[in-house]
């Protein structure tokens, strides 16, 4: 099928992973066509339209998960990428104005924990050190394409909390529900309920993270997220990468039981030997192949979603939003749930299609680390809300309203007169969870080349549910790429 | 006076005179230590109205392995147990039944059970502690595994053909107990089935069958006085001492209450190491069943739809799909759930004996029902209201029963602790959740019945057999203390 209009792989999506993936063919002299259906590349990270002068992502709020070495390999930070804030602290808000405030220190973070429970920041250190140590021992696995899983004393840990959830984990080393909400809210990711095993793994995947050189570090690019797309785009032009947006995939070509090419929905194709998909996986199954082409076990376990999704309210503010306390550092990301039940309660009720009296939430103030975010003096704030319905009795629309008064009503609470200052607010359900399958643990202890396969050959995922975790992240294109050009080799 | 046995065996249950058996037939000095004044533990039968009897705690347990029911020679005692051929879920308007011997999860699950066993049963006959741990996840692991990270809906949604289907399925699966099906690991609870059937002249039967086996193999068995302390000298246990002061000295202890109770009731809790304690403190128990004891004038009218022996095997009272996970939630908010899971079992159909000609015995097992209310102690108005509720579950299906209403009880969760001494009323002996399941139950590092504490074994439900099967955890705790005895491990 090669021809003059035929190319060396072709990219489907043109998110962080899709220019991710892009951009390392075209380094290695591929000749490589990225197709992105919206207008916008960028994905989560896109450029948001919430109002004039605001900058905000589509769907992400902050980065936590991209991978040193794209960033290095890339070059990303000589395309523009730098951080406003390199390490945000996690800050559990407590109606009793205790504010849990755990940050890289691990004595201040002590100090915050013993306004609760001093036994609990005696254990601190002790937690935060085992934490890490199993993080990293299973970097192997989750940062390389044939990584193993650790052995040792490491090994029988991590196998132990696999089964585990995150509420029986924290539950076995803190007393006191400040801390354990505080940190939970992680272990959510993917629509793991904290009862669920899994979500204990999804702590330790996120403490094997690192961001600038920090272990387990969250961080907010300058110029916000959208930055890190300006930076991709630029790494994938300058190695000579074609990027094409506002033109959709509607089918992925076979060639026997080979990835041939891709359909566009105007009926135009293009034909390459590789195709890399960085959509989620369920669209790509459902939709792109005909049916019948996976087996019937795949097809099977691709038709069972997650039944609880995450929201995210946005909403510009005419001033700094007063939180009482002065211990509260500015730049932190905050979380909103004051017990583990709270997370419990909400994730059933999802499950039955309602929202819970009390959400779960993580809230952001970019603007207070970079202030060009917004025009002078205004505000934003980015809030993460999880779990909720996904398939909700009463319809998305009107379940978002609700779901936006209670957002706003619960921050009331915590910063009181906030709600005078809302000038705009904006709620969506980015589609991070929306077009991924159920997190299970066999994936995530799985070596990253399985989880970049598909039964087709020539067919890579390289998008964020090829992660352990679905993150921006960038790792499993990297992935997919140097196991694709391995097995054509 | 001191008493000096080689085993001292903590509770006369199933569990405990199994391992006295095993241990007393080897030719070992054995003596079991029972608290209550009848041995028996759950396996008991009582007239809890004049003339009319019911084993108040279940009807059904775990089944016993067959080579172990052989092995103990039960049949020969009086002991009979007979399989129900049929569940049958039952909605106001239409009932769905599933055969016993057309069932594949059962099946499966029955199979995995066998496997799992092998591998306990190997764990415990080793003489050496063995290398637990294999070097890659999730592969050379426990049969049944990998029910760990799948949902019991993600399992049975395959075999059940329609809704009604998949919600007896379910309601089979979590009789008794909770979970939310749709959360990972919830289908281990497919390995936690009480299906051996009931017992002819109720479970009380298989007790008397256990002692007439004990007594020809020549245990002492004393019942009446509870067990205080578990002594230990240089770091191992070296014998009990009882609530009357009295001291006995043995090589080796096999405990069949559960994990916390063992541990936090029978040591001092500075007497532990630090990482066994917290270890022990975070292991979670979840009393969750209640259950009703009906004495009826005669069985109710069978509704006209039903064209089975509805009565011969156990009913779910309307399950539905998506009702288990509201029952569920309201179990962790502390309260009983609007629509519990409810089993009835009309004891007498099979077992006549069980009361007087013309009369019937129902019991009704009652899922999701906290131990501990969010708004206090179960009082008599809200155990009222139980019953009250249970009642009108029951009549909503099979209208006319309560008519037949001579006499009930209601045995909550508290109760069952207070009886049976399990922690909570869990009578799972901890929740059935994959971090406590197959090989991590109790825990990791010890291979159960061995516990970290040498000379003290641990049998009954924490352990990994003891959820699988009846008998088989004190069959497999004796077996590991003849195996360390042989090997010198004790002193």
């Amino acid at each position: 099928m090669s021809g003059p209009e035929s190319n060396d792989a072709i990219v489907i999506g043109g998110g962080t992973s899709g220019l991710v993936a892009a951009a390392y063919l075209a380094k290695t002299g591929k000749k490589v066509l990225l197709l992105e259906a919206k207008d916008k590349l960028g994905g989560l990270c896109a450029p948001g339209n919430l109002a004039e002068g605001f900058k905000i992502a589509a769907g992400a709020q902050t980065l936590y998960a991209l991978d040193p070495v794209v960033v290095r390999e890339l070059k990303l930070p000589k395309k523009g990428l730098r951080f406003a804030s390199r390490e945000l602290a996690l800050t559990g808000l407590r109606s009793d104005g205790k504010h849990v405030v755990i940050s890289g220190d691990v004595h201040d973070t002590a100090s915050s924990i013993a306004l609760h429970s001093q036994r609990d920041a005696d254990t601190w250190p002790r937690f935060r050190k085992e934490l890490f140590e199993m993080a990293r021992a299973m970097r192997p696995l989750w940062w390389e394409s044939q990584g193993a899983f650790p052995t040792g004393i490491e090994g029988q840990k991590i196998e132990r909390l696999a089964r585990m959830s995150s509420g029986a984990w924290l539950d076995s080393w803190f007393e006191s529900d400040a801390i354990k909400a505080t940190l939970c809210f992680d272990s959510t990711a993917g629509g793991h309920s904290v009862l669920e095993p899994g979500s204990a793994l999804s702590l330790v995947w996120r403490a094997a993270q690192e961001m600038s050189g920090l272990q387990g570090a969250v961080a907010i690019p300058r110029g916000g997220l959208a930055a890190l797309t300006e930076a991709l785009i630029a790494a994938a032009q300058d190695a000579g990468c074609e990027i094409r947006s506002g033109v959709e995939v509607v089918r992925v070509i076979l060639d026997g039981e080979r990835a041939a090419g891709v359909q566009m929905r105007s009926g135009e194709t293009c034909f390459a030997p590789l195709v890399f998909s960085a959509i989620g996986s369920f669209r790509l199954f459902s939709r792109l192949l005909l049916p019948g082409t996976l087996g019937i076990a795949r097809t099977e376990a691709s038709r069972r979603r997650p039944s609880v999704a995450q929201a995210r309210v946005v909403m510009t503010l005419r001033r700094v939003p007063q939180i009482s306390s002065d211990a509260i550092l500015p730049a932190s990301r905050f979380i909103l749930a004051e017990r583990l039940e709270t997370y419990v309660a909400a994730d059933l009720a999802a499950r039955n299609g309602d929202l819970s009296d009390e959400l779960p939430m993580e809230f952001v103030i970019p603007t207070t680390a970079d202030a060009s975010l917004a025009p002078p003096g205004q505000h934003i704030l980015s809030a993460r809300v999880r779990p909720v319905p996904r398939y909700p009795a009463e319809g998305w629309a009107a379940l978002s309203t609700r779901l936006g008064g209670q957002v706003v009503a619960s921050l009331e609470r915590l910063v009181p007169g906030l709600s005078r200052d809302i000038a705009h607010i904006e709620i969506s359900r980015p589609d991070l969870l929306e077009n991924a399958l159920p997190l299970n643990v066999p994936h995530m202890l799985t070596t990253a080349a399985r989880r970049v396969e598909t039964p087709i050959a020539g067919l890579f995922l390289c998008g964020a549910d090829a992660e352990p975790v679905p993150a921006v992240s960038g790792r499993a294109a990297r992935i997919a790429v140097a196991s694709a050009l391995a097995v054509r080799r | 006076m001191l008493l000096r046995y080689d085993a001292a065996i903590i509770g006369a249950g199933a569990d405990g005179l199994a391992a006295a058996i095993t241990l007393a037939r080897s030719g070992l000095k054995v003596i079991v230590l029972e608290r209550n004044e009848k041995p028996g533990g759950r396996c008991i039968t009582r007239e809890f109205h004049p003339g009319f009897h019911a084993s108040p705690f279940c009807d059904e347990v775990p089944p016993i392995p067959a080579e172990i029911f052989w092995a103990l020679d039960l049949a020969r005692h009086g002991a009979v147990f007979i399989p129900s051929l049929v569940s049958t879920a039952l909605w106001p308007d239409r009932a769905r039944s599933i055969r016993s011997d057309q069932n594949r999860e059962q099946e499966q699950a029955a199979a995995v059970t066998k496997a799992a066993l092998a591998r306990a049963g190997a764990d415990a006959a080793f003489q050496k502690r063995s290398p637990f741990w294999r070097a890659h996840p999730l592969s050379d692991s426990w049969p049944g595994e990998t029910w760990a990270t799948q949902s019991l809906a993600d399992v049975l949604v395959s075999d059940a053909g329609d809704d009604d289907a998949l919600a007896l399925a379910m309601a089979r699966a979590l009789e008794g107990r909770l979970a939310h099906p749709d959360l990972a690991g919830t289908a281990l609870h497919l390995l936690a089935l009480a299906c051996s059937g009931q017992a002819v002249g109720g479970l009380q039967s298989l007790t008397e069958s256990l002692l007439s086996v004990l007594q020809s193999a020549g245990s002492e068995i004393l019942c009446g006085l509870e067990v205080t302390d578990i002594l230990r000298r240089d770091g191992r246990t070296s014998g009990l001492r009882l609530a009357d002061g009295t001291e006995i000295a043995a090589r080796a202890v096999i405990s069949t209450l559960d994990l916390k109770r063992t541990f936090l009731s029978l040591f001092a809790w500075n007497d532990l190491p630090a990482e066994t304690s917290r270890r022990v403190a975070s292991f979670r128990m979840n009393g969750s069943t209640a259950r009703l004891l009906f004495a009826l004038d005669g069985l109710p009218e069978r509704p006209a739809f039903v064209d089975i022996d509805l009565f011969a095997g156990p009913i779910h009272i309307a399950p539905s799909t998506t009702g288990f996970g509201p029952a569920y939630a309201a179990w962790r908010g502390g309260t009983v759930a609007e629509h519990p899971p409810i089993t009835l079992r009309f004891t007498s159909v099979r077992d006549p004996r069980l009361c007087p000609a013309g009369t019937a015995t129902l019991t009704a097992t009652v899922g999701a029902v906290p131990a501990r209310l969010f708004n206090g102690a179960w009082t008599h108005e809200k155990r009222d209201a139980l019953s009250e509720q249970v009642l009108d579950a029951i009549e909503s299906v099979l209208p006319g029963t309560g008519a037949r209403v001579r006499a009930s009880e209601l045995i909550v969760p508290p109760d069952i602790e207070q009886a049976l001494g399990c922690t909570d009323g869990d009578l799972w002996g901890g929740e059935i959740a994959p971090d406590q399941m197959l090989a991590l139950r109790p825990w990791l590092d010890s291979v159960a019945p061995r516990t970290s504490i040498d000379g003290l074994y641990l049998a009954g439900r924490s352990t990994a057999a003891g959820v699988l099967g009846t008998c088989v955890s004190g069959v497999f705790a004796a077996q590991a203390v003849m195996a360390d005895l042989k090997a010198g491990h004790l002193k």
